[in-house]
């Protein structure tokens, strides 16, 4: 293990010392491959534990293979090293993954095909994946409950001059299936984006099948951001009807159909190009969970998460945040996370 | 005081020179409007008709590169670093950047595709230019 890291860290070392590298820009190896990668870390507290956590370490390469065709490789260690401070406990594990791996068919600048697996095209969190892009490190819950954050499939995308469409299409199971939030094995959606000025706004239609789960899901998205000189507004809204082959038994409550939908509303002041404060409030009904704690169905939590983000330089982010649930002491989390771009 | 007034005069001559967008010959139009040059030089926009085209920046140092920036792609630069870094996580690099000046003429010269930007009196016969920006 300390070996690997050692490893790795010699590589980004050297990547940095050469003259073509430009920090938080990439390596250039040649015209036509760069190679990349990010590092994010975290101590966590909460009411329960208190951790130390070195969570990604990813390395990135991509260039060009031709006029029209290209290609992106992700390679992603999460849960790389943590340190339980409360008890000790360590945990190791230089594992990568694949997180996204494509080869990119540009057919013009209006039509474009992806074959391989990516990011779902979803909203607008869910392709800001790397902590060290977000403004506030704690994911908001609908972001990893609703949709598969990743799609192992046909990316078709195509540009009108008002509209982006993104249509997606996967039957076959997942690369990496265990580094995805579902273990997919049909997966067909389309996501329509339209943009004005400093505006982004649109929808999402999908549905997927995992097989693991027996679970048959429909969802429905809806997402905004509006970025101005002093302030930045980001909100999505999901809606997920999810379908078990078979009755789910929770806490004495048996169903085969549950719903989950919510909300978030994440608001940033920029106090200057490196300080920003932002505060996020998400209001979400999950009828599994509420089944679990025992709560009426259509109960909803309510999350607040209040922070700071601090930029040294464009690719180092620093961020001090807390997190309180209306529902779970478990979720009452204070986060200081420190990230970089290579 | 006659060589305080020539470095004066000088330095507002140059404040005032005009600066050409210029392109290689095969460029497939004759004039650019600012809309599509930002763009192209965000990486954007990829092709004109079906030629691939290449953006090549001057150096960061460079004042004409500074002024590029701020007229055409009207970006600060902390939202242009945030952009690059954004896109580079994306796969796609910024232009290219060549060391000087003559650098940019020979590889407008002799890239098919290639697109810079030069002072007016550095302009070759065997180039296009796009269009026309003063300082």
């Amino acid at each position: 293990m300390v070996a690997k890291f050692r490893l790795f860290f010699t590589v980004v070392c050297c990547s940095i010392s050469l003259s073509a590298y430009d920090f938080g820009y990439g390596y250039e190896l040649n015209d036509n491959l760069t190679a990349g990668g990010y590092l994010a870390s975290k101590y966590k507290h909460t009411p329960n534990k208190e951790e130390i956590e070195l969570d990604d370490v990813a390395l990135l390469l991509y260039g060009d293979l031709s006029d029209k065709l290209s290609f992106l490789i992700e390679l992603e260690s999460a849960g790389t090293y943590i340190h339980r401070l409360d008890n000790g406990q360590v945990d190791e594990s230089l594992d990568f993954k694949l997180e996204r791996g494509y080869l990119q068919y540009l057919h013009n600048d209006l039509v474009e095909v992806r074959v391989g697996k990516f990011m779902t095209p979803v909203g607008l969190w869910n392709l800001i994946p790397i902590v060290v892009f977000r403004e506030i490190a704690q994911k908001p819950r609908i972001s990893t409950e609703l949709f598969p954050k990743f799609t192992t499939g046909l990316e078709l995308k195509l540009k009108t001059d008002t509209i982006d469409w993104d249509i997606i299409a996967q039957n076959n199971d997942d690369i990496d299936k265990d580094y995805n939030n579902f273990h997919v094995k049909e997966h067909y959606g389309v996501k329509a984006t339209y943009r004005y000025s400093n505006t982004i706004t649109g929808g999402n239609i999908g549905w997927f099948y995992d097989e693991s789960l027996a679970l048959k899901s429909t969802y429905l998205g809806w997402h905004y951001k509006i970025d101005k000189e002093m302030f930045k507004v980001l909100s999505e809204a999901y809606y997920t009807n999810l379908k078990y082959e078979i009755n789910k038994v929770i806490n004495g409550y048996s169903s085969k159909d549950f719903d989950k939908k919510g909300l978030f509303i994440q608001s940033t002041y920029k106090h200057s190009h490196a300080i920003h404060f932002n505060h996020r409030y998400e209001i979400f009904q999950d009828e599994m969970q509420n089944a679990d704690l025992g709560y009426s169905l259509g109960k909803y939590e309510h999350i607040n998460v209040l922070g700071v983000h601090y930029r040294p330089l464009s690719n180092i982010s620093l961020k001090m945040e807390y997190q309180v649930s209306s529902f779970k002491k478990d979720d009452e989390i204070a986060v200081v996370s420190f990230s970089v771009l290579f | 005081m006659f060589k305080f007034l020539f470095v004066v005069l000088l330095a507002f001559s140059s404040l005032h020179a005009e600066f050409v967008v210029v392109a290689n010959k095969e460029f497939p139009s004759d004039k650019i409007e600012s809309k599509e040059l930002k763009k192209l030089f965000l990486r954007k926009q990829k092709f004109v008709s079906s030629l691939k085209i290449v953006p090549f920046n001057l150096p960061k140092s460079s004042e004409l590169r500074s002024y590029f920036e701020n007229k055409i792609l009207k970006m600060s630069e902390s939202s242009l670093k945030a952009y690059w870094m954004q896109r580079h996580y994306d796969g796609v690099r910024p232009p290219k950047q060549v060391s000087s000046v003559s650098a940019m003429k020979n590889y407008v010269l002799k890239v098919a595709g290639a697109i810079g930007y030069l002072p007016r009196n550095e302009v070759s016969s065997e180039m296009k230019i796009l269009t026309v920006l003063d300082r």
